[in-house]
């Protein structure tokens, strides 16, 4: 088969064997593919460090007939994102958005939504256009409806009653039921997070708004606490476990 | 493998185990095994079974020692008030191996890898703090790797030190030598041009 080119953006690699690597990319017209790059350890010309997570690389691959997995041909750098390696928090976020991809997103399906949206992340993130935290929320909220489980915040998952008729400034969310439960519809059941209606408001904006104005929007620290908050636990709790580099970017809150 | 006793299948099968090595060098290494006088089958038997029963870590710079405190951490010709802080005890190796370092050594048993879920707890960098005080450690050199992953272990100790009296310093990268500029990657290239000096 002829070679492959495709814009990616570098997801993680694994060693394999003393010299080649195993390599996971989240590819512009593939969506995620896992190569391998021969000899990627020990040639100082081939691949000289341009494969490090989060690089978008302009990628050349050829699919064997045989079984295997295919064989990266040549790498160039497009962006290295350099300020993400000097910043731990900011490494800590870029590896959450790669592991919730690298976990959530199905091999060879093309995805130009989510690359769009992941490149867009990064870059802010290298950029530091955005707090952090922030970005987090947008990335999650977007990338969540991207996958098909958007959070339902416009009315109640039982009576229907919409947000802004519910009378309550709390309100709560079940994580059973993906969206809001209003005061009168309320169980004692468990898996509730509790948000007021100004972040759901802020929340509903960075899920739906213009991405060229993301970076405008300003968070109350009480939107900001409450939104990583519900994020956090939404995502954990239908990916089914809880991510390594959330652990991790728990672990350096403290 | 029929057609070797079983002593030799066993033997191939546990070489053939060790990284790098397949079938077929296993079967040549055996065979050479066979051949090699008694005492240089003892030797070897020897020094493998002495290496896991001797060789731990340096309860000071957890670098690999047959003692509880390592040979460097001992010397004291070298410079005790400088550490050098590596990722694996290879790396203090390839460090030492370069002559260019005269202080001691501190090996972080790992890097920080958000995706592997190894965060600041698991590797040694609680000890690298209470060394500073203990030790009066003035410089620290930080020698992680130039991965993404070393890079931003190297900005976290970094910002962790700033509460102590300790001139932080952090290897240069660049160009290396007998390299070939167009094979040289631009984050690479960057560097090297941002750190040139005068001659």
């Amino acid at each position: 088969m002829s070679p492959i080119s495709t814009p990616a953006i570098m997801l993680r690699r694994v060693e394999y064997g003393d010299y080649d690597l195993i390599i996971t990319f989240f590819s512009l017209y593939r969506g995620k593919i896992s190569l391998i790059a021969k000899s990627a350890k020990k040639s100082t010309k081939r691949f000289s460090g341009i494969l490090e997570p989060f690089s978008v690389l302009q990628l050349v691959y050829s699919v064997s007939r045989r079984k295997g997995l295919p064989v990266l041909q040549e790498a160039s750098l497009i962006k290295p994102f350099s300020n993400i390696r000097l910043d731990i928090k900011k490494m800590a976020y870029a590896g959450y958005m790669a592991e919730l991809i690298n976990e959530w997103v199905e091999e060879k399906v093309e995805q130009a939504s989510t690359y769009a949206l992941f490149q867009y992340a990064l870059e802010a993130l290298d950029q530091s256009d955005m707090h952090e935290d922030a970005l987090s929320i947008l990335f999650q909220m977007r990338f969540m409806g991207l996958s098909g489980f958007r959070p339902n915040l416009n009315y109640c998952s039982l009576c229907r009653t919409r947000t802004e008729n519910i009378h309550q400034q709390q309100i709560v969310f079940d994580l059973t039921k993906g969206g809001l439960v209003c005061d009168k519809c309320l169980s004692a059941a468990s898996k509730q997070i509790s948000l007021s209606k100004g972040t759901i408001k802020q929340l509903l904006w960075v899920e739906r708004g213009d991405l060229r104005k993301a970076t405008r929007i300003r968070f109350s620290s009480l939107a900001l606490q409450e939104g990583l908050a519900f994020l956090e636990a939404f995502v954990p709790f239908h990916l089914g476990k809880e991510p390594r580099s959330l652990q991790f970017l728990k672990q350096l809150r403290k | 493998m029929r057609y070797y006793p079983s002593p030799i299948v066993n033997l191939i099968s546990n070489i053939s185990k060790l990284p790098g090595i397949g079938q077929k060098t296993a079967e040549r290494l055996a065979l050479y095994i066979l051949r090699a006088p008694k005492i240089e089958v003892e030797q070897l038997s020897r020094s493998i079974l002495e290496v896991k029963e001797r060789i731990r870590l340096c309860s000071k710079c957890f670098a690999l020692s047959d003692k509880p405190v390592c040979g460097i951490c001992n010397d004291h010709s070298r410079a005790l008030n400088m550490v050098c802080v590596v990722e694996q005890p290879a790396d203090m190796v390839a460090v030492e191996k370069s002559g260019a370092y005269r202080g001691r050594y501190h090996v972080l048993q790992g890097v920080l890898s958000p995706m592997d879920g190894v965060g600041p707890e698991n590797i040694r960098l609680r000890e690298l703090m209470s060394r500073i005080t203990e030790e009066k450690i003035t410089e620290v050199v930080l020698a992680t790797s130039t991965s993404v992953e070393g890079e931003a272990t190297s900005s976290y100790i970094a910002d962790r030190l700033k509460k102590y009296p300790v001139k932080i310093t952090r290897i240069a990268s660049g160009i290396p030598m007998g390299g070939d500029l167009k094979y040289v990657d631009e984050v690479t290239l960057k560097r090297a041009m941002d750190g040139r000096y005068a001659v």
